[in-house]
């Protein structure tokens, strides 16, 4: 499975690296290929490539704010949570994702 | 009711881009004013001769640029590209008229849906252009412009200047008890929503000179992780695991430079001991310094403000009971009730 994910926090300089590393060590546990863009206070980093997102099973937004250039997900599946929650349980949202993906 | 709760959610979003983008203006422009008065005195104010009456002129400018930029960057949340410039626009009489922080939120909620609203008129593909490039950067300034100056222009500056007359004249018991509910609402998620939401009337008030609120807010952030640091120093091994005396490190890192999240690896391991402890330890620490009187008029947290506070003894005196309260108190609790954690394991 292909996931991609943007995590935003408010300050941008704790939250959204944590959502992110957090993402990663959950998705890598189940074997599932993610790549997540960080849109903290140094702006957008690791940016997703309009070719990553289409191949994307699912996106995952774990965001306070509202996402940057969000028009390069329309037609996708999102998931989209808080970035507390995926902090304190990043397992979770990784599931959520990947019922998503397969529709149930 | 779930589309009024999911628009609401939004909204929430909105203000928060808002405030992402306006904190590196803020801590700029607090700095730099409070160096050029701290090192210039009281005279820097009315002058450009000196280094230090420019610094103060940097500084103020930025200061003045809080209003259009939260004003600005909520429009640009909720519209895009096309909500910036008007929302700068009037977000700058806004902040002319003196209706601060209120004002500019109100703006840019305004000129954000009108934008959108505008955004989705649709219109001949080769006028596409002229849409987002004339029509709606026209039409927004116009009407939120002359709705602001004519209609709600007045009756939020009425709002704005109570408020800060309330804040600032807030003196004994109600300022105590205020920096006491901010320090505990900024402790109990640790940076998440309600500490936000502190976060926010805190720089309503830091905007509108109310600086006992922005201070006891701000002191507030450093508190938790400072205090579980120092609790893991006095615990060590037998109240805390290996990888938590490393997370205390780290806590003490993230306590200077003002990252409260520091503390959420302790919450997450033990949240029904930790949690309580940090509520507890950070509204006292700021109700002692309600009680001191003491502010600074920076937007620096906690231990990089202390020189920048009006009393620097009793600013750090404050910080002081709050990390060790917060600490004995997390400690006290793991020890108390460290039977129901062998059983817990």
């Amino acid at each position: 499975m292909k996931i991609v994910g943007v995590t935003a926090c408010i300050a941008g300089i704790a939250h959204t690296y944590m959502a992110a590393a957090n993402l990663k060590k959950f998705a890598k546990k189940e074997n599932y290929d993610i790549k997540v863009e960080t849109q903290g206070a140094m702006g957008i980093e690791n940016e997703l490539s309009q070719a990553e997102i289409d191949a994307a099973d699912v996106v995952i937004f774990a965001v306070d704010t509202t996402v940057q250039n969000e028009e390069r997900f329309t037609s996708k599946k999102i998931l989209e949570v808080g970035t507390s929650k995926v902090v304190k349980d990043g397992r979770e949202t990784i599931e959520a994702a990947a019922r998503l993906a397969k529709g149930e | 009711m779930a589309g009024f709760k999911t628009e609401m959610k939004k909204l929430a979003a909105y203000f928060q881009t808002g405030v992402s983008y306006m904190i590196p203006l803020v801590t700029a422009a607090g700095l730099l004013t409070s160096i050029a008065v701290i090192f210039g005195g009281n005279g820097v104010w009315n002058e450009t001769s000196t280094i230090w009456g420019n610094i103060r002129l940097l500084g103020q400018t930025g200061l003045n640029f809080i209003v259009p930029m939260i004003a600005a960057y909520i429009a640009f949340a909720i519209a895009d590209r096309p909500g910036l410039a008007p929302a700068f626009i009037v977000g700058l009489i806004a902040a002319n008229m003196g209706t601060g922080f209120l004002g500019g939120m109100l703006v840019g909620i305004l000129v954000g849906y009108l934008a959108k609203w505008l955004k989705k008129i649709p219109l001949p593909a080769n006028l596409q252009s002229v849409k987002s490039l004339i029509i709606i950067p026209f039409l927004a300034t116009l009407i939120i412009g002359l709705l602001l100056i004519y209609v709600i222009g007045a009756p939020i500056q009425v709002m704005t200047t109570f408020l800060t007359a309330w804040l600032k004249g807030m003196s004994g018991a109600n300022a105590i008890l205020m920096a006491g509910v901010l320090g505990a609402m900024m402790a109990v998620d640790m940076g998440g929503p309600i500490n936000k939401i502190a976060y926010a009337f805190g720089m309503a008030a830091f905007t509108s000179g109310g600086y006992q609120a922005s201070t006891a807010m701000l002191m507030a952030i450093g508190i938790p992780p400072l205090g579980m640091f120092v609790a893991t120093l006095l615990g060590g091994k037998k109240l805390y695991s290996e990888q938590e005396i490393e997370s205390g490190r780290s806590a003490l890192v993230m306590g200077i430079v003002g990252i409260t999240e520091g503390t959420i690896p302790f919450a997450v391991a033990d949240p029904i001991r930790v949690i309580p402890s940090i509520i507890v330890g950070t509204s006292l620490g700021c109700a002692v310094n309600g009680a001191f009187g003491t502010y600074q008029k920076t937007a620096l947290s906690t231990v990089m403000a202390i020189p920048f506070s009006s009393n620097w003894i009793l600013y750090t005196i404050a910080i002081l009971v709050g990390v060790f309260t917060v600490a004995l108190l997390a400690n006290f609790l793991k020890k108390f009730t460290k039977k129901n954690i062998d059983v817990e394991r």
